[in-house]
């Protein structure tokens, strides 16, 4: 169980660094700028990249750190804390979900970096649905 | 140019009609030329992000071909406000030719200039215009003479450093 923990803890580092790439490139502007060389994103650019004047990729960093942090706690044998992973992780792929149809039917352009969350997220969901197998035997 | 020359607040876009920033700032710029009126003087500069863009330099000789006839600001305004129709065909050129018949242009003449020296060295100049003040991209801002933050693009915000300069101008 503590292995799968520290899987989920890796996976959310690697979710982290890619939200705070995105926080980077939205909070210097380059998310709503085309230039020659990085071209220009649509998606970062759209309003859905901003909830209630938070940029997303905000909220995404904060999420993979509570995550890093709830898996952290559970690895100790913090049980609530297994728990609150769980309904995290549920939201963020609920979220993830959300975000991919938006990219696809609504702004019609896809961001590689909000789809390599949107995979780690899903790889949260595959650790969690493990670890709950786990707890049933 | 829209506005008069003498205005006292002096706003210089570099743009590209392909870069969809671009064509989300279009409206809140409409939003302060009808707020400020003749206190604010628009410049439009040719910035086509070649290759990234494959339409924007059509974009822009369209543009520019119309502005020849006196009709650079309507087929600027069509052509950003029709961003989403345009930029994922193929050939734009004939869509271009539907704006230029609809805002009343010759078309014949039109097609000439589209391809003529005029087009391409107005273009290019401005061009070298943004090299020289160091524009990497689009929309870049400069409001008399001062680059505009890119946290100072939505309308609000713009409003407020517009007000600021016409305070200062006084």
């Amino acid at each position: 169980m503590k292995k799968l923990y520290a899987v989920a803890a890796l996976l959310s580092l690697f979710g982290l660094a890619d939200a705070l790439y995105l926080t980077v490139e939205h909070v210097t502007g380059q998310s709503v700028r085309c230039t020659i060389i990085s071209g220009c994103s649509e998606v970062l650019s759209s309003p859905y990249a901003v909830v209630a004047g938070i940029p997303l990729a905000v909220i995404g960093a904060g999420a993979y750190f509570t995550v890093f942090s709830l898996a952290i706690l559970a690895a100790f044998n913090y049980r609530i804390a297994g728990t609150l992973l769980t309904v995290l992780v549920i939201a963020m792929f609920l979220v993830s979900l959300w975000l991919i149809y938006l990219q696809a039917f609504v702004i019609r352009e896809f961001c590689q970096y909000c789809l390599l969350s949107a995979a780690i997220t899903l790889a949260l969901l595959v650790v969690m649905v493990i670890v709950h197998k786990y707890r049933l035997r | 140019m829209i506005g008069p020359a003498d205005a006292p607040v002096r706003l210089e876009e570099f743009g590209d009609f392909e870069c969809p920033p671009c064509g989300l700032f279009h409206p809140i710029l409409e939003q302060m030329h009808t707020e400020f009126g003749d206190k604010l003087q628009i410049t439009f500069r040719e910035f086509p992000l070649v290759p990234t863009h494959q339409h924007a330099l059509t974009a822009a000789s369209a543009a520019e071909a119309a502005g020849l006839q006196g009709k650079f600001w309507p087929m600027h305004d069509l052509i950003y406000e029709h961003q989403a129709e345009w930029k994922k065909e193929f050939n734009v050129r004939p869509i271009f030719e539907g704006y230029a018949k609809q805002i009343g242009l010759d078309v014949e003449r039109y097609k000439r200039d589209m391809n003529g020296d005029l087009v391409a060295q107005r273009i290019m100049q401005d061009g070298k215009r943004g090299h020289s003040l160091g524009v990497k991209g689009t929309p870049t801002v400069f409001i008399n003479g001062r680059e505009l933050p890119f946290e100072n693009f939505p309308a609000e915000k713009l409003r407020v450093v517009i007000q600021n300069e016409l305070r200062s101008s006084r």
